[in-house]
This record gives structure tokens, sequence and C-alpha cells, in this order.
């Protein structure tokens, strides 16, 4: 037995040589193509005539080694949701997918995936340049900014693999760095506009990109050429803490951010005219907008998801409130320099996005309405925001959280996070109830899902 | 022993079975179970009412609990029939026991009636409670059903199930006539009233869809009268109620009615009916044959909800001395307050919408900081006697804030509290003491009862005053007032006495001016109604609210020859500033006659550029902590999108100094020149400054200054020697002992808080108070005349809060 012991621990280290090494080695397993893992945001593209839908997926499970940025053909989509119809598929049990699965019973459909790209795991959101050409998704873990290319057709790029390359990720601090400036951690919202266009400045003058940090900052950021990194041009500290997202006034030029902590919105103005030039530009503070008349369950207490502005130009925005749940119609009072509170909606538990649509535009049945994506009673609120009041809810989404609505087809988009599937759901029926045309229920009914339902034991 | 055919185990194998039975048992027991949490209520909110005989296990006629305790020891009691919006449900609450009913106990948890998707309304007709009716918004019916399905332990008698749905149109609310042989549905969606009938057995015969007319008539005028009041002291100054112009409806124009409430008039029969689309209160007659429309009500504005009043007494004092009154109150959907119709037969302003409170709010709404989402009207005690003072009766010493006896106006708020408004306070004559003298209750001094204004909930001994004492901190001194208003150290500015407090206003401070002995330093509003409790201050040369933002110095811009400063986010009119020439032609009457004129002072840093120019550093940052001095201008025109400018604030530097060292886009910001900045804690910068139609900024010409009108002031900057009033407060700074007042960017700010404010009359329906108290929107207010309860709907908070009014207050919540 002491012979046997002898050679024991020359032996356990070499093992454990060789077993370290291979761990430290791991470089994870590659997302798979076509395939959906806890998405956070779709947007349909173009905005004004949609063709396809852009996915984000955050590998919130961390299977993977990293996230993936898809898009996806809504023309296959609607032909496919049709077969199902066609089969007698009800659309609670309608899977469409782009890989054929032989015996499986989704509806396979060859042509749906259009293209992907990889990034960083745990993105927050996706942003679109005014063109449309390009792609910003801001990812949470590595603070990193991806910026992906995007054809006509709908194809994806970011450098000569899937895996974006480092000319399509991170921010150039370089300038910024001279002056002290440095891009802060965990960004989770992000808005992307054109400078001339929002700013003034001369034409030519690109993109501009502005960053929302959880801890309570925002950064203004040039958006720089294809194949370029983004410019950091200037940081604004000092705001609320746990900000959730940014949104940009289109009457003042100003961007609202929310905070998830406090009653009030902070904004802040990127300043710049006809005279300047965007590296140059600045920050400054714009002042919080109290949120007054409502009751938070504790003094000094709110927590505001998400703004969204008015879509018909309207001086009025709708402000998502977590506590208490509602929607809020709240129009800038400008002597006060606080907001008009103009009508409060309440919504179900977890309220977090909310997308407005002008629906039947033109018409005499034309409605404008807010789509609330209630994550926690995994329900969707859909309000008039005129009226304003509760129009129909539609239950039954395992993890609503992303939306985007299609006012051509009249469909709903729902990312569905928990269930790592995209719900393709008609809203006709309540249009119809609101036009008063309608011969049935009024609820909005299911036609089917992008991808197949991956059930989640628990997800706190 | 007995064989099992096994082999027996060995010791050590005995032992290992036994730990791991032990281990895996203790591992159970530390596991918590799943905890089921029973499903109570889920977005409540129509509430109707039913009495139950626990005896005989019938509902019965409502009659049958009137004036019961409610308590589970009486055999009949209300039952609550609640509709669970998120879930299509009507839950069941037996009011005795506070109990919210489990309708099935063979299906664990809490199960309650399905019905149609997002039910709206709940009907129990009073005197034929057998069959309940349902209207549900989503699915687009109305459902009868045995009103014994919704309790566990109800019994017949037998009663049908059945609906009707409607072809078209989304019911958004459902009555009964008063007859009870009718139901009526709004139907917004295709503009008309559906009109069902109710046959014999209960159930629902044919709806008729009665199209509403979408025109608007003219409006009544309302003119001005005197309103109930009880006020004491006797000699309290108030501002009467003005006169009213009705609300302009061209913008309607060409609208569809969205009809979404009824109301039954319980004298006469009609139907009221709210739209949320045109300025109407749509009107119908009812007989046996149906619904008849008439001359519908211009109120001016949308309106989302309805209450009627009884007849009331106009003035104070009982019904058979005073002319009669009554009132329709509506709740203005855009404005989110509540206004008041005349709605006395008879009367030469029927229909008109009356004019309510004479301070800054808008004179024709019932205002609160808060959003109103729903009223309805209490009659506490309707049977009551009127309080007669001086004779030393029950009620008369029993009279207090709190205690409602009469009718009153109930409005749920968005900050989820229920308020009262007063409109026929039967003890209203016995407050204050006969004659404003020797109430009942000593602390009852100041008396402030007016119909259509909230109610003062509190006994208010002494009237409002100013927590401790005015400061007026200069530099570092902290700048303490004697009671003349004088600096005692005699170093900074104070204030002056004046005269006499302005009309309607009274002494705050000292308190030797309250009682007449002193002369007043600080006035505030006689007006309860109009005086929030805030803190005011007024800062020498302070900035302006909200005038921060990017900006540019030009010698030129737009071909005129400057110096400007191009405001790059305009508005700048908006928060009310002033150019020096934009005061020239304002009347000496204006309390804005003769300001200089506001300035602007850069704010940002020195760019980084100029640093190392020479003549630029006098604008850099100091690195000691100190605060730069301050670099700017005197604005001479002000307009929406830019600055002219005048001399600058030092002679050590000149606008082309400043333009070449600040070359790019800057921040800056507007302060006053020469003169304090008056903000109130939550009143704000209040001024009257807009822009004209060129983009100017002028104090507003259209209004014409009248003393005794506040909104007509609103000077929003107070100037030595000159008394800044703005219908709120009212004081005179004076710079005796520092002639010429402080140095350009010095320290000095006065400060006082006002103390003793009246309180509104209310409660809140959040679940408790401080961290992890859920949030309350009130959704629906709906009063028990059988109970004398009100009860309020929580929606956000899943709650039923029932409130009593002796006195007036929560007394439960039920989820």
């Amino acid at each position: 037995m002491r012979d046997h012991l002898r050679g024991l621990p020359l032996g356990a280290i070499a093992l454990l040589a060789l077993l370290s090494g291979g761990c430290l080695d791991n470089t994870g397993i590659t997302p798979p193509g076509r395939e959906f893992n806890f998405p956070i945001a779709g947007r349909l593209w173009p905005a004004d005539a949609p063709t396809h839908l852009l996915v984000a997926n955050t590998n919130f499970d961390l299977r993977y080694n990293g996230g993936t940025l898809s898009t996806w053909s809504l023309t296959r989509l609607d032909e496919c949701l049709l077969t199902c119809s066609e089969m007698g598929i009800a659309g609670e049990d309608c899977y469409v997918t782009d890989i054929i699965r032989p015996g499986s019973d989704e509806v396979a459909c060859p042509g749906l995936f259009k293209s992907e790209v990889i990034i960083d795991s745990f993105a927050a959101d996706i942003a679109l340049s005014p063109a449309g050409d390009r792609v910003y998704v801001p990812v949470r873990s590595s603070s990193e900014l991806f910026q992906v290319e995007l054809a006509s057709d709908g194809t994806l790029s970011c450098g000569p693999d899937r895996r974006c390359d480092d000319s399509h990720q991170g921010v150039d601090d370089s300038v910024a760095r001279e002056q002290g400036i440095t891009l802060p951690v965990d960004p989770v919202g992000i808005y992307v506009g054109s400078a001339s266009a929002d700013l003034g400045l001369p034409e030519g003058s690109g993109d501009y990109v502005l960053l929302s940090h959880r801890e309570g900052a925002t950064s203004l950021l040039s958006a720089g050429t294809p194949g370029t990194q983004a410019s950091l041009i200037d940081v604004r500290k000092d705001f609320a803490p746990n900000l959730a997202s940014i949104s940009r006034d289109p009457n003042s030029g100003l961007m609202w951010i929310p905070s998830a902590s406090r009653p009030a919105i902070d904004r802040v103005g990127v300043a710049a005219d006809d005279r300047s030039i965007l590296s140059e530009s600045f920050l400054y503070d714009a002042g919080s907008l109290p949120l007054r008349g409502i009751d938070t369950g504790a003094a000094g207490y709110g927590d505001a998801r998400q703004v969204v502005f008015d879509p018909r130009g309207l001086h009025q925005a709708y402000v998502l409130s977590r506590q208490p749940r509602a929607l809020f119609i709240v129009a800038p009072d400008e002597s006060q320099d606080g907001v008009e509170l103009r009508g409060e909606v309440d919504v179900g538990s977890g309220p977090s996005r909310v997308t407005v649509a002008v629906l039947r535009a033109g018409t005499p049945a034309e409605h404008t309405l807010a789509f609330v994506s209630c994550f926690d009673s995994r329900d969707v609120y859909i309000i008039d925001v005129d009226a304003p009041r509760l129009v129909s809810v539609y239950r039954g989404v395992s993890g609503p959280f992303d939306l985007a609505v299609d006012p051509v087809t009249e469909q709903l988009y729902i990312t569905d996070f928990r269930a790592s599937v995209i719900r393709v759901v008609d809203i006709a029926p309540t249009l119809d109830c609101l036009a008063g045309t309608a011969s049935g229920e009024c609820t909005p009914r299911q036609l089917g899902m992008l991808g197949r339902p991956r059930a989640i034991v628990e997800l706190r | 022993m007995m064989s099992l055919g096994l082999r027996p185990l060995g010791r050590v194998s005995a032992f290992l079975l036994l730990g791991l039975a032990l281990a895996l048992g203790l591992a159970g027991c530390r596991q918590s179970g799943t905890v089921v949490t029973p499903v109570r209520f889920d977005r409540p909110r129509a509430i109707a009412f039913a009495c139950f005989d626990t005896t005989t296990h019938l509902f019965v006629e409502r009659s049958r609990c009137e004036g019961l305790e409610e308590v589970s020891t009486e055999p009949v009691g209300l039952t609550a029939l609640v509709a669970q919006t998120a879930r299509g449900e009507v839950a069941a609450v037996d009011l005795r026991t506070g109990q919210v009913l489990d309708s099935d106990s063979l299906v664990p948890g809490f199960t309650f009636r399905r019905v149609g998707v997002d039910p709206v309304a709940i009907v129990v007709p009073a005197n034929a409670p057998a069959t309940t009716y349902v209207a549900s918004r989503g699915s687009r019916k109305i459902q009868w059903i045995p009103t014994a399905d919704l309790r566990p332990d109800a019994v017949g008698p037998s009663s049908s199930t059945g609906e009707v749905v409607l072809d078209r149109g989304s019911p958004s609310d459902l009555a009964l006539s008063a007859d009870g042989t009718m139901l009526f549905a709004p139907l917004a969606d295709i503009s008309a009233l559906a009109q069902i009938p109710i046959l014999a057995d209960g159930s629902l015969g044919t709806p008729t869809i009665l199209d509403l007319d979408g025109a608007i008539p003219a409006a009544v005028v309302a003119p001005a009268a005197d309103p109930f009041e009880r006020i004491c002291p006797t000699s309290a100054a108030l501002r009467t109620l003005p006169a009213m112009a009705p609300r302009p409806t061209d913008d309607f124009l060409g609208l569809s009615p969205a009809p979404v409430r009824v109301v039954v008039d319980p004298d006469s029969g009609d139907l009221w009916i709210a739209d949320t689309n045109l300025p109407l209160i749509h009107h119908f007659s009812v007989d046996a044959t149906g619904a008849t429309p008439l001359t519908s009500l211009n109120v001016g504005a949308p309106v989302a909800d309805l209450a009627l009043t009884p007849v009331v007494p106009a003035t104070l004092g009982a019904m058979a001395e005073s002319a009669p009154a009554r009132y329709l109150y509506a709740l203005d959907v855009r404005g989110g307050d509540v206004m008041a119709v005349d709605l006395l037969d008879g009367s030469a302003s029927f229909g008109a919408v009356l004019s309510v409170n004479s301070g800054l709010a808008t004179p024709d709404r019932i205002h609160f900081p808060s959003r109103a989402r729903t009223l309805t009207v209490l009659q506490p005690q309707p049977t009551g006697t009127v309080c007669v003072p001086g004779i030393d009766s029950e009620e008369e010493t029993a009279a207090a804030p709190d205690l409602l006896r009469g009718v009153f106006l109930a409005i749920g708020l968005a900050d989820g509290s229920a308020r009262i408004v007063d409109v026929y306070d039967l003890d209203a004559a016995c407050r204050g003491g006969n004659g404003c003298s020797s109430p009942a209750n000593v602390s009852d001094v100041n008396v402030f009862i007016r119909r259509n204004e909230p109610r003062i909930g509190a006994a208010l001994s002494a009237s409002v005053g100013i927590q401790t004492s005015p400061t007026f901190s200069f530099e570092s001194s902290p700048g303490v007032l004697d009671d003349t208003g004088r600096d005692q150290a005699q170093a900074g500015p104070g204030l002056q006495a004046l005269d006499a407090c302005p009309d309607f206003m009274s002494a705050i401070w000292p308190s030797t001016a309250q009682d007449g002995a002193a002369s007043p330093v600080v006035c505030a509003a006689t007006d309860p109604w109009e005086l929030p409790a805030e803190r005011w201050t007024a800062t020498w040369e302070a900035a302006l609210p909200g005038t921060g933002g990017p900006g540019r110095l030009l010698s030129e811009l737009d071909g005129a020859a400057g110096p400007w400063l191009s405001a790059r986010a305009g508005g700048v009119c908006a928060r009310g500033v002033l150019g020096a020439d934009d005061t020239a032609s304002l009347g000496a009457d204006d309390p804005q006659a003769g300001y200089g004129g506001d300035e602007v002072v850069i704010t940002s840093d020195l760019p980084v550029a100029s640093e190392a120019l020479p003549g630029c550093e006098p604008f850099l940052t100091p690195t000691d902590g100190t605060e730069r001095d301050p670099v700017g201008f005197a604005i001479l025109a002000a307009s929406d999108d830019r600055l002219r400018l005048g001399d600058s604030l030092s002679a050590a530097y000149s606008f082309d100094d400043v333009l070449t060292c600040f070359p790019g886009l800057l921040t800056y910001e507007v302060r006053s020149r020469a003169a304090y900045t008056v903000l109130g804690s939550s009143s704000a910068f209040m001024h009257r400054v807009a822009a004209d139609a060129f983009g100017r900024c002028a104090v507003d010409p259209s209004v014409v200054v009248d003393p005794t009108e506040p909104r007509t002031f609103l000077p929003g900057r107070a100037v030595a020697g000159r008394t800044f009033d703005n219908g709120l407060v009212a004081f005179t700074i004076q710079h005796e002992d520092i002639p010429g007042g402080p140095a350009p960017n010095a320290r000095a700010q006065l400060t006082f808080s006002l103390s003793r404010v009246p309180p509104g009359l209310g409660a809140s329906m959040r679940s408790a108070e401080g961290v992890g108290a859920t949030a309350a929107i009130v959704d629906e207010l709906v009063w028990s005349p059988i109970d004398q309860s009100l009860f309020g709907v929580d929606g956000h908070g899943d709650r039923l809060v029932q409130m009593k009014m002796d006195p007036f207050r929560v007394v439960r919540s039920l989820r």
C-alpha cells in the first residue's frame, strides 16, 4: 500500500494540471443559430413599412458564450402563420421555426431566418440609426456598445465572422480621456438620432448616440462611420440612480430619463447648434420634472420605467410607472417646469415596456393605443390614450417584455423573455370593437409564435 | 421472526439505511412547501349591494338591511358584489363579517362567479334582488344571473341565467330605471344608448339602440350668487365668487358623442349621461315606453362621471327657510377636476356651470392637487334635523369638522385619497358657536364652510401663522428678525411693517398683529381654500427656475446688431424672463412696472482652448472651492429664443472679452436683477409673462391689473420698498440697514413657512404607511345609504375600503 501511495502525489499533480488547463481554456459554447435565448428586444424594420423583425437575445442563462442579434422575414412569418391557420392549428400551438425537425409539431418555415451575429451577453436594448442601416445594441455585462451594419435585404454584418469584431464594438474614448471623461458602466437605455435633424448641426454631421446608465449617468457619443467605433464626447453624472431608459421629447429636444427610485423624471440636453460640430457638443442638466398628485406608496419614492412621446406630435407623453402600477398621460407644464397629469390607467404587475401606435390612421376608426407589457402578471394591457381607459387585456403570455406594433397588418409582436419566443398577436378584433364593427370577442388573439417556447422552472 | 424472503440487513447497512432515512426526512422538513396564496380581488371596479338574510339564506329587499349595525350577530346584512375586471368575475363580500366569500368551496382557493370579459357594472334591483345584472365591456354583453349564485350559502328563488349580446357597441356602465323595468347601458364606440327591457321573470328582452345627438346647444350663463356658507369670524373677508362666462366649445364641432356613464335621477327618473368626447351631458326622460331625449346640457368640457344632489337649501338654514337649490357635479375629463351645474327645475340658470371658487384656481372648477377620477354624493343622516345654535342640543355639542350630517360630495383622486366637498351641512349654523361666539368645541373658533369648496377637516382654534419666525439670512448672518421685521443685528435686509394687509388677506406675523395689537409684517390670503401649506423664499438675484440651458454669444443675429445670447432651448418667456425694455410700457399699477430687467449669467466652465488665452483668466473657475465671480450681462429685451444683452455685470470685462473667451456654445441661467426671486415650495415661480405674436416676452397685456383679483398681478419678483403681493402672501422687503441693497452676488434670502393651514377632510385608501405600503388609485366611490357607508374601490391595490361618516374615517379594508 505504501508503494501505491508513493506515486500518488505526482500523478495527482499531473492530473490536476491537465484538468485545470482544460477548464481555463474553455471558451464556452457558441450560440447555435436561428434560435432565441431570452430575447430582450424586438424591432420592426424598416419603421415605415416593416419587412423584417430584429431580435436581440441576452443569453440570460449564460448557456452560451454570447448573445445574438438576428433578423427574421416578416413576409415568410405571415405566410407560415397562415399555414397554421389553414392546417387548423390554434395560435397557441403554432410554433414557426426556420429549422426542419422531422417529427416535431413545429411549422417549418424555410426562408424565415435571415441573418445573425454574435454579441456579448445581456444586451439591454436595440436602437436603429435614422437611416435604418445600422443597429446599436448596448450591452450591460461588458458595458460595450455594439454597432452592426444592416443591409437593405436584412443581412447583418459586424466583421468577417459571425461574431462581431473589435471595430464593431466598444467605444473610442481616447479624446475624452484627455479631459478626464470615461464611459460609465451598465448602459440600460439608448437613443440614436441625426445630429443635423435633432441638434441643428450642419448636414453631414452624422448620427449621435445617447446612453443612460443605471448608476445615474448619461453619455453622449458620436456614432462614427461603418467599421469604426463610436467616440465618446461627454458624460453627465449626478442624475437619480436606477435610471431605466432614455427618450427624446420631439418638442423640446430634451431627453427624458425616468428613474426606478425617484418620483421625478430627469432631463438632459445636448448643447449644439448650426455653428458647432458634434465633437464639441456637451450635455447639460435640463432639470427634473417631479411627478405630483400620485401615490407611490412612500414619500420621496417613485418607480418610473419608460417614457414614450405621442407619435402624432401632440405635446404629450406616456410615463410607465411601476409604483403605482399605471400608465400616466402627462404634458410638460412649461411655466412651472413640472408635468401636468392628464390621465392615469392602472395596469398589471411588473409593468416593463410601453409602445404607442396610431392605428387605422386617417379613417373614422383611428385610435391611438398604448400597449403595456406586464411581466409579473403575464399580460399586455391595451389602453386608449385619448379616452383614457383600458380597452383590452391580452393574457397568457409567459414573460412579456418588449413590444412592437405593425399598424399595417394590425399585429402585435411580443418579445416573450421567459419562454424565448416572439408571439404574434392579431389586434384587429380589438380595433373592430373600438370601431363598433365587431361581431365577436374584443380581445386580441394569438396567431402563432416565432420559435418554440422553452419552459422555465423558476425565474426570479 | 417473520421472514419476508429478504436477506437480513447487516448492522452497518441498517445503520446507513437509518441514517439515510433520517437525512432525507430532515431535508424534507427543512424544505418549505409551496405556499398557495388564495386568490382574492384582482382589479376590482364596479360594486353593488344586496341584502342577505342568513336565517332564510335568501336575498331580500334592500330596505331590510337599513339601520343595522353590520355585525356578525345580525341575521341580515349587506353583501357587496364587486366586479373583478382582471379575470371577468364577480366577487361577493359579506359586509357583516368583512369576509370575501368563496363561491365554490369544491374548487381549491377562492373562486368567484365567472361573467364576461372586463365587467364594468353590476345592478341588483333594490326590491327584486333575485336577479343580478352584469355589463361586460370586453364581451359586449349584459348578463342576468341568479343573485343566489354569488353566495355559497344562498338559495333561490329560482331565477334564470342568460345574456344579451350587443351586435355593436361595448357597454361602459349599467343603470336601472326608477321603476325597475328597464336597464340602460351607454355605448361609447357607437355613440348610442342601449335600452333593455326587464321581463317579468327577470330576464332581459331585446335591446333598443338609441343614437345620441351630438349637437351642442348654447351654454347657459350663470350669474354670480352668494353661496351657502358659514364663516367665522364674521370679519374674515373672502372674495365673492366671480361671474363665469361659458367656455368655448368650437374645438368639439364635428365630433361624435362617447357616452360612458348613466345616472338615474331618483326624483324624476330622468337619465343624465356623461360624455367623454363632447362637452355635453345628455338628458333623457323615461316613461313606460322607454327613454326620450331632451335637450342636453352644454357644460363646456367632456365629462367622465356624474353625481346628483337632492334639493338642498340655497343658503344657510333649513329647507323651509331658504330657497331651494339642486346640483349636478361632473368630472372634467381633461382638467381632472369637478364642476358644479345648476340642476334646479325652473331655475333661470338651469344647466349653467357655476362659479365655485374665488381664488387663484379656475373659478368654475373644484380643484385638488391630484386628478379626480370618480365622484359620488353622500347623504349621511338624511332625516336629521338642522342644528340650531344656542340651545345646547345634542347636535350642537357634537358638531365637528369630521362629523358629516347632510349632503356632501366625495371625490376619489389619483393620489389614492377620497376627499369631501361641502354641499349642505346640517351642523353648519352651530359651528363656531352662536353668533360665532363660544363654540361648544372650544377649538372650533375659525370656521370656513362654503358650498362647493373642499371641506376643512380640523377645528381651527387659531388662524394661519408662520412656523417660528421668518428669517432673512444675509451672507453669514442667520438673519433673525424682530417683531417689526427689522434684522436684529441691523446689518442686513429685513421686512417693513405694512399699514394694513392687502384686501382679502390677514396678518400672519407677528402674532401680535393677528390680534390687531401691532402692524402686520407678513400677510397671507384669508381664503383657506387657496393657501397651500408651503415654504416661501425670496432670494436676492436668484435664478428663475428652469432658465438654465445652452446658448451662444453673438455680436449679430439674423441681421440685427447685438450683443445677443441665442437661447438654443427656447421657451424663455414661459419661464418668466423679462428685459428692461419689456417692462417699460407697463402702467404704474403693474407690480412689474419699473423693473430693470433680469440678467443672464454664464454657468459653464471656460473652454479648455481658452484657458491659455490672455484676458480669460478672470473667467477661470477657482480651484480653491470658491465660486467664480458672475460672468454675465443685463438683459435689455427677452424673446423666446434669444436675449438682447446690455451692460456686463462687471466693469472688469466687456462683451467682446467674454465672446473671445467663450466663442462657442455655453450654458447660462437667468437671474433676477436687483430684486428677489420669490418661490413657493408648491406654488413655484408665479408670473404673467408670455411670448407675444413676435416671440417677445411680455407681461400678459390682455390682463388688466385689478387689485382685488390676484390672477391679474403675480409679480414673481420682490423689489425693496415695494409691497410684494401675489394673492397668497404679501410682504415688503426693506434695505434700511444696507443702503443701496446687497451687493451683486451677495447671499440674502427671506424664508418663512406657513403653519396651521387648514387641512382638507379626506382619507387615504393606501394599505398602510411607510415602507411596504401599496399605493392606491381610487377607481370608484359608491355611497351606500343603507348602512351609511362610503365604499371606495382601489383597483390598483385590489381593495374595497369602507368609510363611515361619524366621524369620517376608514373603518376597514377588504381584499
